[in-house]
């Protein structure tokens, strides 16, 4: 219990420090925002009234005491580029991305899991070898060149499916769907690939345990058995789907520039091709809250799973 | 009237060591009336763990059983399918393990361990599966019966844990019980009380008992014959009382030497059997044990010792002590 | 307990170990065939990977250009192999530059397990994992901007930058890699019978726990670098990486985008093999590794 708890701090720890560090660093770089904004020809007086209107002429850590608390008011604040209010951008991006990598996640775990699990139950079968390709191309191949080669192949050359990634529901659940598959498909594959591995691997380790050969002698039904070393088996896995999750905001990102879909990821690509500082910043936190999210429901689900753990080190 | 419930012949297994087969166990014969509790006694490495496992068929997927036959109740055990031997695995045929820790799931209570063990043997309700777990727990000396079949193996003491064992393994009336040195892994105050248990499920129930150990005070207390195994062969095998007052083996004997009791002098030298035993692919002719061995004579060196017999007793040696 | 072997025997036993199996010689392979093209680049790419030739652009490959051109006419094959240098050199380097920091945090805080020094450098290393990488670097990437940037008598470079920020990201997961094993020889019987003799600290540390973490930073150090081409590629991909006209697999995919609607196949085709390879040989390597020097190392860091 208190492991959780204390789990839970360092996570908010961590996003403190990350923002700060963050902030810091759009602070810090030389060439103010004002550059980028205001015309070039903006005389000097001009120049350092913008900067005062942004605060900018503060000391960084005022700034950082400022922002924090506006952001935790809920006031995020405007994009100094496009003068958008941030929260309902983020609100516009954030269900895409958590929609389509969800989705690919889904297909992760149906397709992973039991590949995995049967790879463990018949090491060396030609269902082993195949998985175990599959699952280190899955690993290798960067997912840009497969979102690419998809498009290319599947998308001009075959024409089954949209080039571009993203088509509201509004017009249509067919349509909106359609133009998912091959994110989805991208990112589920890849996934696939590393929940298999770990699911064969934490299986293997699971299998060689002494209690799965007691089960055996008590003559408990092989099912039964499989089943007494899959419970002991998926607690790693766990694990690693939400590690996974949090990393797959970095794929998402590569996989949502080439497809166009306009989700959390790409605005914070964009954020960065236009120095768009506030934006940057809040697109970190949010991507990190999200992966600090993710690991705490990991360990909540670890605890359930097993119960060795409900006790205090 | 047939009393032989477990009848072994001839039994080889051998794993793969490098390139080529070793066998764990060369050519073992023995056999268990009902009724009897019989010792196999022997070092690490001597064979004892693999025999058992042979027997129930749960030798590691790499090893093999070469040659050799298994009787048990009449019925030939090695040409059984998968399964007809899982029917009797834990029902008519049990055996406990040495580690009660790494024997339990951990992540099931021990209950659930249980009634999962008697349910897939018998066709009882959940309630008439709980009365019996509960029935077993109390049999195996449990205090608490209930509290235990609620707890996870961790929460359980070492030797609460290894009483919980035993109890699944008899939780279906077994006619046989392998136990594989069950109180190796045991602080010595808790193997005695190990042992206590043992004695009253033979007084009480009649439990025939096949108890493999390495150590001999243990198996003198519970068993009537014992069976002493080095290097895959048996060596000798009598009465517990023959084994003791007069060994023929001499590697039975030095066994017995070398456990120092109160009644020697206080200066007597401790009895070491020098050397190591022979790894599992040892290829040598002859007895395995000569070149440890206080009475080697040249035969030994060179002819497999052959099996003499003395009305109940046996031993394959070429010099032994009469 | 792990005895220190000669060292010049181990490493010929380990190469043998990686030869026999398929997977492992298979990796290995691959990934020397990618260092050799990176190092000899100069001497074995055919024409210069900037060399702009308008008239010949965008040809799909033939003899004189294996692989083809791409859309200002420089050869793709040079490139290609050109390209291998950035890839490689962002993947061994981060590494190598987290190497240092995951060592000494992951000695310091195994040796001294149970004390506050050991829960001050745990906690720190817990809180930088609790960032998503790639993320990260993306950002402080992004925001320093991918020109060179001048940092007292030294410029530094794009890439240099991308290597520092990833380095620095990787030393919590070495510094737990290494933490494991620290943690367990601490408490082991020799390290004690070595402090009875009078061995200092530091020295039982650095010449007695150190190269029994080896293998668990071999194995997990080969699967950095696999990510640390990937990463070094992607964020080319998106321009935050090398710059054009130097050439990257990132950069050339990064070309070869604007013509998968003309059928320039040969553009997306190549680099992205050449990427899909090293990091397939990079982790076929690291997993063979694993299986000779480590195999209980799967469970990862997030379990004790």
């Amino acid at each position: 219990m208190w492991e959780y708890v204390r789990r839970a701090a360092f996570s908010v720890v961590a996003l403190f420090l990350i923002s700060f560090l963050v902030f810091c660093l759009t602070h810090v770089v030389p060439g103010s925002p004002a550059s980028v904004v205001l015309d070039p020809d903006t005389p000097e007086e001009e120049i350092l009234e913008w900067e005062r209107d942004h605060n900018l002429h503060l000391p960084v850590i005022t700034q950082y005491k400022i922002w924090l608390v506006n952001t935790l008011n809920g006031d995020l604040g405007e994009s100094v580029i496009t003068e958008r209010d941030l929260a309902g951008e983020l609100a516009y991006s954030i269900p895409i991305t958590v929609e389509w990598v969800g989705l690919s996640f889904l297909l992760a775990v149906v397709l992973g899991l039991p590949l995995g699990i049967i790879s463990a139950l018949k090491p060396g079968s030609w269902v082993d070898h195949i998985a175990r390709v599959i699952a280190i191309t899955g690993i290798s191949v960067p997912d840009y060149w497969v979102a690419l080669m998809l498009v290319a192949f599947v998308a001009v050359g075959l024409g089954w499916f949209p080039a571009g990634g993203f088509v509201p529901l509004s017009s249509g659940l067919g349509p909106h769907l359609s133009a998912l598959v091959l994110p989805v498909l991208t990112l589920g594959l890849h996934y696939m690939a590393v929940l298999s591995r770990y699911t064969r691997a934490s299986m293997l380790e699971a299998l060689s345990q002494d209690y799965v050969r007691t089960a055996r002698a008590m003559g408990l039904p092989p099912w039964q058995v499989w089943l007494y070393a899959l419970k002991n088996a998926l607690p790693p896995v766990v694990n690693v789907g939400a590690m996974s999750f949090g990393f797959s905001f970095a794929h998402a990102l590569f996989i949502e520039y080439v497809f166009g879909i306009a989700g959390l990821s790409l605005a914070l690509l964009n954020a960065i091709h236009e120095l768009d500082y506030p934006m940057i910043q809040v697109t970190v936190l949010v991507i990190t809250s999200i992966f600090i999210l993710a690991n705490l429901a990991a360990d909540l689900a670890n605890l359930a799973l097993n119960p060795k753990l409900r006790q205090s080190r | 009237m047939d009393n032989r419930l477990l009848e072994v012949s001839n039994l080889r297994v051998a794993f793969p060591v490098g390139n080529a087969m070793a066998e764990a166990v060369r050519g073992v014969s023995f056999g268990i009336d009902t009724g009897d509790a019989v010792g196999v006694l022997g070092e690490s490495g001597s064979g004892k763990s693999v025999t058992a496992l042979a027997i129930l068929k749960l030798i590691p997927s790499t090893g093999r059983i070469t040659e050799g036959s298994v009787r048990f109740a009449g019925r030939d055990l090695l040409s059984m399918s998968e399964a007809n031997i899982r029917k009797l695995r834990g029902r008519d045929l049990s055996m406990v393990f040495q580690d009660p820790l790494t024997a339990f799931n951990p992540a099931l209570r021990i209950g659930r361990q249980l009634l999962n063990v008697i349910r897939a043997h018998t066709s009882s309700s959940i309630q008439n599966a709980r009365a019996r777990a509960l029935e077993v727990l109390d049999l195996v000396g449990l205090p608490d019966p209930a509290r235990v079949m609620r707890a996870y193996p961790h929460e359980l003491s070492g030797g609460m844990r290894q009483r919980a064992l035993i109890g699944i393994a008899l939780a279906c009336n077994p006619k046989l019980l392998i136990a594989d040195e069950p109180t190796t892994a045991l602080d010595v105050t808790i193997q005695a009380q190990i042992v206590e248990l043992f004695h009253k499920l033979r007084t009480e129930l009649g439990l025939t008992l096949l108890y493999i150990t390495h150590n001999l005070d243990l198996m003198a207390e519970l068993c009537d014959r014992a069976i002493v195994m080095y290097a895959g062969n048996i060596v000798e095998e009598g009465s517990v009382t023959d084994l003791f007052q007069s060994p023929r083996h001499p590697y039975t004997r030095m066994l017995i030497d070398c456990v120092p009791r109160l009644e020697d002098a206080r200066n007597r030298e401790l009895t070491v059997i020098k050397g190591m035993p022979p790894p599992i692919n040892a290829t040598n002719r002859g007895c395995l044990f000569s070149p440890r061995c206080p009475s080697v004579i040249d035969r030994c060196r060179v002819d497999d010792p052959q099996e003499d017999f003395e009305g109940e007793r046996r031993f394959a040696c070429w010099n032994p002590r009469l | 307990m792990t005895l220190r072997r000669d060292m010049g025997n181990k490493q010929l036993l380990l190469l043998h170990s990686i030869a026999s199996s398929r997977t492992g010689f298979l990796g290995l392979c691959l990934v020397s065939a990618m260092a050799l093209m990176a190092v000899f680049a100069p001497w074995i790419a055919p024409y210069d990977p900037t060399q702009i030739d308008m008239l010949n652009r965008l040809q799909p490959p033939s003899l004189s250009h294996w692989m083809g051109t791409d859309l200002t006419g420089r050869d793709v094959f040079s490139r290609l192999i050109w390209g291998a240098r950035p890839s490689l050199q962002v993947g061994i380097l981060a590494v190598l530059i987290g190497l240092p920091g995951g060592f000494a945090v992951g000695l310091l805080a195994g040796f001294y397990r149970g004390t506050i020094l050991e829960a001050i450098l745990m906690r720190i290393v817990e809180i930088i994992a609790a960032v998503p990488l790639l993320i990260v670097a993306i950002a402080v990437v992004g925001v320093l901007g991918v020109k060179p940037m001048p940092l007292g008598p030294f410029m530094i470079t794009n890439e240099v930058k991308i290597i520092v920020v990833l380095g620095f990201l990787y030393i919590p997961g070495l510094a737990r890699v290494v933490f494991a094993v620290a943690a367990s020889e601490a408490t082991s019987d020799y390290i004690r019978a070595r402090r009875i003799q009078g061995v200092g600290d530091f020295t039982l540390m650095v010449s007695d726990i150190l190269p029994n973490c080896l293998s668990v930073v071999i194995v997990w150090g080969t699967l950095l670098t696999a990510g640390g081409v990937l990463a070094e590629a992607g964020l080319s991909f998106v321009g935050l990486g090398v710059q054009p006209p130097d050439a990257s697999w990132g950069v050339m995919l990064s070309d070869a985008r604007k013509f998968i609607f003309s059928g320039e196949w040969w553009l997306l085709l190549f680099p992205g093999l050449a990427i899909s390879l090293t990091v397939i040989g990079l982790n076929l390597l690291g997993d063979a590794l694993r299986d000779i020097l480590d195999p209980r190392q799967y469970t990862g860091p997030r379990l004790d």
